[in-house]
């Protein structure tokens, strides 16, 4: 068996493309950060003039997403099974920051756990003039170890609240698949994974709220986040079953404590 | 006359006792004052579940099949004595009515509050009374009561007004759901799909089930009820229920059926067996029968066999082999060339490039 080499997707490139593009942009404005005081210098964070309270940060060590997303695994003509299912695909991730750069960002490892199902009608074998015979499904629980950069740099230093976070990673999937009241067959598969991330850091909305949750819970952050990613899961060997995707997407909230 | 029992008895509850912040004890306090007025410790109420939850019994009615089954109430607190005494029953033409003053109830045959039943007991405090619902309601036709439960020391007690008393709404629901309906012919491997008509019930509730019930060989209205293949007796379409059942499903749709119950087995496809349904609603009563319909055994297959087929292994059992468990591994060093060739490639610009930063 030989390695498979994908063509890669449009997509895939569009998105590397644009995290070129942002990467650029947040060096870039790394340069005019130096220039401006950051936030966390302005009187209203507590300078010697300021009547208002001190905010000291908490440390942050953490990224926590909780996310949903479509997820149609490129199984072939079988898939037609399921009619177009979507999943959905919902699922965490749970980064450790690992290595800051300076006016940057970080460097994180973590791990993603997701899991989607995708049903549609069994069909009867034999000649039969009854068409509800159940349902057959698949199901995937997959998880995912990985290296994410969290260019936070636009964040912090130059009052752009946007955070971009390019992933790989690798996948380790459990299936399942079957029908009503029939038996079942499971498997694991593997692969490699990648993602582009782009997230609203939503602190700017309300400060003093943000500051609040970092005193209170420790959460410097909570952000709203879009992301497309792949998986080549199962094409590298015979015996894998085939549940990776070019490109889909996923969305939702997280929290860097 | 005041009459005025023991201090120990159970006092009737009232909402300013509830403890506001106690969202498990305010729902306790919003019990209709109807249902349990003196909260009586009662057993099980009937052969079916009727005052577990100690709600208000009308959503919770008793059935044609309950109505001569007696109902166990047990009411703590009563007076310990030597000599008979009395719970006196009442029946409230609704559930204001007063019937604990003695002016509402003055005669036994009042409209408002009637004298049903006075039943003894010497052994105080925990008493348990038997009624059957027949008894209450002198008959089982639907019908819906509120009863007033006094502790007296004489039969039909007229003369006093209590300031003790329970309460208690009884429904009987003495009609039957009409017949359901199957909406197609099921078919199936190891469970069959009963599709019917199931949004046409109002009176299923939580506590609706469905019977399912076969009869042999098939016919387009009935069945040969000759109890091969699991029958349960002859069926015919809006007639009377058999008396037992293949299986009892919760009332959702479709209802789904175990072929095993059928005897169907890996050498019975191709057979069909007849089968009907009848739904039984919240109170226990039993519909007449659908529809009897064929039920298939037939062979189903989904993705799988499909996936297994698409990449050339038609026999399952191998393709099964081929994908399951751990045996999946990652690439094979020796015959992943693929693998090892773009490795190569990756290492070999590296080196070269830092071979010409050196040069450099």
């Amino acid at each position: 068996m030989t390695l498979a080499s994908p063509t890669p997707p449009v997509g895939m490139k569009l998105a590397s493309a644009a995290l070129a593009a942002a990467t650029v942009l947040s060096i870039a404005s790394i340069a005019e950060a130096q220039e401006h005081r950051t936030r966390f210098e302005t009187a209203a964070y507590g300078t010697e003039w300021s009547t208002m309270p001190s905010y000291h940060p908490s440390s942050e060590n953490f990224t926590l997403e909780l996310r949903v997303g479509t997820y149609q695994p490129d199984l072939g003509a079988a898939a037609a099974v399921f009619h177009g299912d979507l999943g959905p695909m919902i699922g965490g991730e749970l980064d450790a920051h690992a290595v800051r750069i300076p006016y940057f960002g970080v460097l994180a490892f973590g791990a993603a756990v997701g899991w989607a199902e995708w049903t549609g009608p069994a069909t009867a074998s034999a000649a039969s003039s009854s068409s509800n015979v159940g349902n057959t499904g698949l199901s995937l629980l997959n998880i995912t170890v990985l290296a994410a950069l969290r260019i936070d740099g636009l964040a912090h230093y130059a009052n752009v609240p946007l955070i971009l976070t390019p992933k790989i990673g690798i996948d380790g999937g459990y299936w399942q698949t079957g029908v009503s009241g029939g038996s079942t067959t499971d498997g694991f598969t593997a692969g490699f994974h990648w993602g582009a991330q782009i997230a609203l850091e939503l602190d700017f909305l309300d400060p003093r709220a943000a500051h609040r949750l970092d005193n209170a819970w420790g959460i410097n952050h909570s952000e709203l986040f879009f992301e497309v990613y792949g998986a080549q899961i199962g094409p590298f060997s015979s015996h894998m079953l085939n549940l990776g995707t070019p490109i889909t997407w996923a969305a939702g909230l997280g929290f860097t404590f | 006359m005041e009459h005025t029992l023991l201090t120990t008895f159970p006092m009737r509850r009232s909402r300013a006792s509830c403890p506001a912040l106690l969202i498990l004890a305010a729902l306790t306090c919003a019990i209709p004052s109807t249902a349990f007025a003196n909260s009586p410790t009662v057993g099980a109420f009937g052969t079916g579940n009727h005052m577990s939850t100690g709600t208000n019994l009308v959503t919770a009615p008793i059935g044609v099949n309950e109505c001569a089954t007696p109902i166990p109430l047990t009411f703590s607190g009563l007076t310990t004595a030597s000599t008979t005494r009395y719970v006196d029953v009442w029946w409230a033409s609704s559930a204001a009515a007063n019937c604990q003053t003695n002016t509402v109830r003055a005669t036994t045959t009042s409209p408002v509050c009637r004298w049903i039943t006075s039943i003894p007991y010497t052994s105080g405090p925990n008493v348990t009374i038997m009624p059957t619902a027949e008894t209450l309601f002198g008959g089982c036709t639907t019908d819906q009561r509120t009863f007033f439960f006094f502790d007296t020391t004489t039969m039909d007690e007229t003369s006093m007004t209590f300031t003790t008393y329970w309460t208690l709404d009884v429904a009987i629901d003495a009609t039957a759901p009409n017949a359901p309906q199957i909406s197609s012919t099921p078919a199936g491997d190891t469970q069959i799909q009963i599709a019917w008509n199931a949004s046409t019930f109002t009176d299923l509730g939580l506590n609706g089930k469905v019977n399912v019930y076969s009869g042999g060989a098939c016919s387009s209205s009935s069945s040969d009820g000759s109890g091969a293949d699991g029958g349960t007796g002859t069926l015919t379409a809006g007639g009377a229920a058999p008396a037992t059942a293949l299986a009892t499903l919760g009332a959702s749709n479709p209802a789904t059926l175990q072929t095993s119950l059928l005897g169907w087995s890996s050498s019975s496809y191709g057979e069909s067996t007849a089968i009907a349904i009848a739904v039984v609603d919240t109170a226990g009563n039993v519909s007449t029968l659908s529809n009897v319909v064929c039920a298939q055994h037939v062979r189903v297959t989904g993705f799988w066999e499909q996936y297994c087929a698409e990449h050339g292994m038609p026999d399952i059992a191998q393709c099964t082999a081929n994908y399951h468990g751990c045996s999946v591994g990652l690439p094979g060093r020796r015959t992943d060339l693929g693998a090892i060739a773009f490795v190569a490639l990756v290492v070999g610009l590296g080196s070269a490039r830092r071979a010409r930063r050196r040069i450099r």
